[in-house]
């Protein structure tokens, strides 16, 4: 009998378990990238940057599809009339692919664009997304001297700087951007190594300080009156290589501050994977008449990560650093001004408002922005 | 309560032929009813058909009436200030061998997270630059036999394609038999380049575009798709509501049939249990603990086997909905639980039902009984069985009569049916008997007599046995009546000797008038298809006389107005289209064209089996001048006197690729995608007709079994052991001929509801009624068959068995 029971269990077993297998759902796959990975690629095919050339503007502001990848990279802080603070990236990413086969298609590229569009409310302590993909064909994406776009997102370029006019369902930003202060050409007048080989390196120029004047809402479309007239001051970076990452960086922490006294400092710090900097990071000291930058090389500063956050994916911050120059006397701390401001769309990465001040001193001396990245791989 | 069921399973053990049979009759009914419901999920689940799969339910499509839209179209709507996420698609049947595929070329960065499509932007990235790559679900790759990195040929539009395979993207069975392609490579491909077939957009912010949606294009929801979907397969689907309802009555019986059989077999095991202080209600226990036992494990079997089932039915559904509607199904179906388990659930439930009736005759067996007593003796008793036959016949027809509607008319089956079942025995022991009184001094009408006293034991399996022979003929009947009306009809249709396709390029006018001079052609038609922009579908034809004599006008005319519809005074309708929007002779029909609307008076009403959708049909010069379309689809070649043939090479002049099809060529076609169409049915009807050989098996052993005592009678009294096979075998025989005669007119009735009632409904055609009559002449072989087959075994055994201890039951 108890053998029968047996018999019969396992049959009934079998034959349930087969059913049940035949009625699972399938697992949907998920998948998130690397910046690193998004940003690097080997160069191979591509043309490489392996030393100085003199910029020529405006057409250095267009796209240099030749090269591997590309980035248009705004942040900036601003204020209402009322006190409340907001901090806005926005940034377009070029990627170029392998061109493969030709095809009669007006939808053949090599060229594939990405836009990043994120709003910090430190008041709310509310950070927006949104990202943007397009194929740089059919006039979907795209960067001339005049005009960078991704669909209707875009920036158009004027007499004094940049227009903004970024807009999405639940927020959006119309800036107007003027250059207060020359481009200074990151590296050696431009060519900035991030690695050991020649072709390790980008072509980098940065606006620092831009005079930012406009409105954005924080509110969904449609509402009335949700608009907020804002001013501050933005940031914009410009830079494209080929290859420029070498292969034992795993990451980075980029600041950019700028100071209540006029000056304004860029540092970032690549990373090795056990944390330790690499010799390639670097920077640059704008004096406080805008007019004069020092170029630092790695040993002319240190940064050293002071509070940690972990966010709800156990993923961990440094969302607090010591930023230390010796020979400018300068020791200053970097504060996320709140800790919720990490991309969550396809890659994870850390990029807020902050602010600086005297190391552990209570006045707020300037305001920046912060870039942590590779801490999610 | 161990003791007793230590009792049943040594029954059991003793009779392992009856435990399988018991067993495999379950199963094999339960393995029908899953086999059709899940089919039937597959073609409801096809109608959400490719992308809306694939996106989900709630996504809003840009398209045209026409099913191309110009790419810039989509450029102008993406760059529309806050323009939400626009998923740009060009999509195109093709087939890989015999297998329907759709071919989908979507642009990978319109389909980031969140937006409105399930296929991850990532995953299709790796599309790019690779020329005439795609990917496929890792079952499409499987059932093709092929590993990444290895090339498919894909034939689209009569030309041979080549396609790699570069990876597999998962995304359920929504991606099955689908290749999925960068829209650029896909453009290349199809050489569409500027085309779309449509763009998605998430519905929640379709009220942003509304206002920018340029001139002559559209909105369609999903909801709406799947109405229309839906719509165009109704018939199909009705078609197999009809089979699966049917097999369900069918199972239903065999299931009873089973449990009864175990029953009767076990009457004097019974007896012996109520001899030695069983209570009745621990027999009714130790019984439905054996019945849950029995019917949860062939239930069990049987879900699995109608799984497997359904799998093999699908391959037979799938060519025909791509032929037919343009949908191409999954490769395989996603059972829920909670279907198989309700319907598990259900085996339990009818298996209890029907043991409950068996119960209170088990419980009327007197203990110490043995054997089987007789049947209370007695004839058809009066007119009281007649009640509930008269009252569902008359409701039946009464529904077919008052409403117009398709499921009433299922409705109606159904209950015409049960009508059948009740009747069934009482006409079939009454033919017995008057058999058993013809050939009353032979062998064959005393065995036949002894049929009369197991009234109760009989009914059920001549009901099953019955109806399952007259379902499967009738519907075998519908389909060859239905097919010899769509071959009289094509061939009436068909009347120019050869046809002129394109196999890339087009008919234009450049070609008309190039085939026009051809020495051997004296006429030319030629059809041309648009589907207008409220959905129905107008052809535009060039009837020459000859052409116009190939219409089968359908009452109230004879004819029509050949020079009003030459001159474009008016339209002609299907029959499908006429009654699906009640059309009269004479009425005006809106056409919506480029330039506004314009009326057009019927003129006539035509036989057509070509869509059920229908179609109206209006002469292509004035089509010509009013939508400034000078394509043709089709060109019909009228030859001068004295030609038989094209010369060959006459091809060769004209700009494309063109080729000639005779006459009977097309006709083949069209009857070979007609036989494709009705495979399923005749799959089921011969699915129907097995089972009915399991129950007339099942019913015919189990009678044998338990008439044993009177065989032993019949060997004491001096009936040799053949004599006695003879006699097993002739009631064995009898009943079955008696079930194959009574399934002649269930399998008219069936028949003529299928081809008078349920297709017009269905379909929206008439079909002209036919008796392939040469049907029943299969009946009466297949039944006596199976008749012999089952009375072998029962005879065998009696025949040897010692009359003695049997006879010394009968205390």
């Amino acid at each position: 009998m108890k053998r029968d029971v047996l018999i019969l269990s396992l049959l009934v077993a079998i034959l349930a378990g087969w059913l049940v297998w035949q009625t699972r759902e399938p697992a949907t796959p998920t998948g998130q990238l690397s910046l690193g990975n998004v940003l690097g690629g080997s160069g191979e095919g591509f043309r490489r940057v392996t030393g100085p050339v003199p910029f020529e503007f405006p057409r250095d502001h267009g796209s240099h599809p030749e090269y591997q990848n590309e980035w248009w990279y705004f942040v900036g802080n601003l204020a209402a009339p009322t006190g409340e603070r907001f901090g806005f990236q926005f940034t377009l990413f070029r990627f170029a692919l392998d061109s493969g086969p030709a095809l009669d298609s007006d939808w053949q590229t090599d060229q594939v664009w990405m836009a990043h569009l994120a709003m910090s409310d430190a008041s709310g302590g509310r950070f927006f997304q949104q990202e943007r993909f397009a194929r740089g064909a059919l006039g979907l994406a795209g960067a001339t001297d005049k005009r960078w776009w991704l669909r209707d997102w875009s920036v158009e370029a004027t007499d004094q700087g940049w227009q903004l006019d970024l807009q999405t369902d639940d927020f959006g930003l119309e800036l107007d951007l003027a250059l207060t202060r020359p481009l200074v050409f990151q590296g050696d007048a431009g060519y900035s190594r991030k690695g050991p080989d020649r072709g390790n390196a980008s072509r980098y120029y940065s606006a620092t300080r831009l005079a930012a004047s406009g409105r954005l809402r924080t509110e969904p479309r449609g509402l009335n009156g949700q608009w907020v007239e804002v001013d501050g001051l933005a940031w914009l970076d410009r830079e494209w290589g080929s290859g420029q990452l070498a292969d034992d960086v795993s990451g980075w922490d980029w600041f950019s501050l700028q100071l209540d006294d006029g000056r304004d400092l860029m540092v970032y710090r690549l990373r090795h994977p056990d944390g330790s900097a690499t010799r390639f990071s670097a920077g640059a000291l704008v004096a406080a008449d805008g007019q004069t930058a020092r170029i630092l090389g790695h040993e002319d500063f240190r940064s050293t990560p002071l509070r940690w956050w972990r966010d709800d994916q156990g993923i961990r911050w440094p969302l607090a650093w010591r930023i230390e120059l010796a020979d400018e006397g300068i020791d200053w701390q970097v504060d996320a001004v709140f800790d919720q401001q990490r991309w969550t769309a396809s890659v994870p990465y850390w990029e807020g408002m902050v602010t600086v001040r005297e190391y552990q001193q209570p006045e707020i001396i300037g305001r920046g922005y912060m870039e942590l990245s590779g801490y999610a791989d | 309560m161990r003791l007793l069921l230590q009792f049943s399973r040594r029954f059991l053990y003793r009779h392992p032929g009856q435990l399988l049979l018991a067993l495999t009759g379950i199963a094999a009914g339960v393995a029908v009813v899953t086999g059709v419901l899940l089919l039937r999920d597959v073609l409801l689940g096809t109608l959400d058909d490719a992308s809306s799969a694939l996106s989900g339910r709630d996504v809003v499509r840009i398209e045209t009436p026409s099913g191309t839209l110009d790419e810039a179209a989509f450029v102008q709507l993406a760059a529309h200030p806050s323009a939400p996420d626009l998923v740009p698609v060009l999509n195109t049947r093709v087939r890989i061998g015999n297998e329907p595929f759709e071919l989908l070329g979507l642009d990978p960065f319109s389909l980031a997270d969140g937006g409105p499509m399930r296929v991850s932007g990532p995953a299709t990235g790796a599309l790019l630059g690779q020329g005439h790559a795609a990917l496929v679900s890792p079952r499409t790759l499987a059932s093709l036999q092929r590993s990444i990195g290895e090339a498919v040929t894909v034939r689209h539009a009569g030309q041979d394609l080549t396609v790699t395979l570069i990876g597999t993207v998962d995304g359920g069975p929504a991606l099955d038999n689908r290749l999925i392609m960068d829209l650029a490579a896909a453009q290349d491909l199809l050489g569409r380049r500027g085309e779309l077939s449509w763009m998605e957009i998430d519905a929640g912010q379709v009220e942003r575009l509304e206002t920018a949606i340029p001139d002559g294009l559209r909105l369609s929801r999903s909801e709406t798709r799947r109405d229309s979907a839906a719509r165009l397969t109704q018939g199909m689907r009705s078609n197999l509501t009809a089979l699966s309802l049917l097999a369900l009555l069918v199972g239903l019986f065999v299931v009873y049939s089973a449990f009864s059989f175990l029953l009767v077999q076990r009457q004097g095991q019974i007896g012996m249990l109520r001899a030695v202080g069983v209570t009745p209600g621990q027999l009714i226990r130790l019984l439905s603990i054996e019945t849950l036992m029995l019917a949860g494990l062939g239930g069990l079997i049987g879900l699995a086997a109608g799984l497997l089932l359904s799998e093999a039915l699908l391959g037979l559904v799938r060519a025909p909905l791509a032929e037919l509607y343009g949908l191409v199904a999954g490769r395989s179906l996603n059972p829920s639980l909670m279907m198989l388990g309700l319907i598990w659930l259900a085996t339990l439930m009818l298996a209890l039902i029907s043991v409950a009736g068996l119960l209170k005759r088990a419980l009327a067996i007197p203990p110490g009984q043995l054997s089987r007593q007789e049947d209370a003796a007695g004839g058809v008793r009066g007119w009281r069985p007649f009640l509930p036959v008269m009252a569902l016949l008359l409701v039946g027809s009464g529904l077919i009569l008052l409403s117009e509607s398709l499921p009433a008319a299922l409705a109606a089956l159904f209950l015409l049916l049960a009508a059948c079942a009740l009747l069934v025995p009482v006409v079939g022991l009454w033919l017995l008997g008057a058999l058993a009184r013809l050939s009353q001094r032979r062998l064959l009408g005393r065995a036949l007599g002894m049929l009369q006293s197991a009234r109760q034991r009989l009914s059920p399996a001549l009901a099953a046995l019955s109806l399952a022979l007259g379902l499967s003929a009738g519907i075998a009947m519908m389909v060859l009546g239905f097919r010899a009306s769509v071959d009289d009809w094509v061939d009436r249709l068909l009347r120019a000797p050869v046809y002129l396709t394109a196999q890339s390029g087009i008919i234009d006018q450049g070609v008309v008038d190039a085939v026009q001079d051809w020495p051997e052609v004296a006429e030319l038609s030629s059809a041309r298809e648009r589907t207008l922009n409220d959905g129905r579908r107008l052809i535009a034809y060039d009837l020459p006389e000859a052409a116009w004599a190939g219409f089968d006008w359908l009452a109230p005319t004879d004819g029509a107005d050949f020079a009003a519809f030459r001159e474009g005074r008016g339209v002609l309708a299907s029959e499908a289209m006429a009654r699906r929007h009640d059309l009269a002779i004479g009425q005006a029909v809106d056409l919506v064209g480029p330039d506004g609307v314009q009326s057009f008076p019927l003129l006539g009403i035509y036989r057509d089996y070509a869509s059920d959708r229908g179609a109206l049909a209006l002469d292509a010069g004035m089509y010509r001048r009013w939508f400034d379309d000078h394509q043709r689809d089709s060109l019909g070649l009228y030859f001068q006197p004295g030609v038989t043939a094209i010369e060959t090479g006459r091809l060769d002049s004209l700009p494309g690729r063109f080729q000639l099809t005779r006459r009977e060529q097309v006709r083949e076609q069209t009857m070979a995608v007609f036989d494709r169409t009705f495979r399923i049915t005749w799959a089921l009807a011969v699915l129907v007709a097995i089972i009915a050989v399991i129950a007339l098996t099942s019913a015919l052993l189990a009678l044998g079994l338990e008439r044993r005592r009177d065989y032993a009678t019949l060997r004491a009294l001096g009936l040799p052991p053949a004599g006695l096979s003879r006699w097993v075998v002739s009631q064995t025989l009898g009943l079955a001929a008696v079930a194959a005669v009574l399934a002649i007119p269930i399998s008219l009735l069936i028949h003529s509801v299928l081809s008078l009632v349920i297709q017009p409904r269905a379909f929206g055609w008439s079909v002209a009624f036919s008796l392939p009559w040469q049907v029943w002449l299969l009946l009466l072989p297949v039944a006596l068959v199976s008749g012999l087959l089952a009375g072998l075994y029962p005879a065998r055994v009696i025949s040897r068995r010692d009359p003695a201890p049997m006879l010394r039951a009968r205390a």
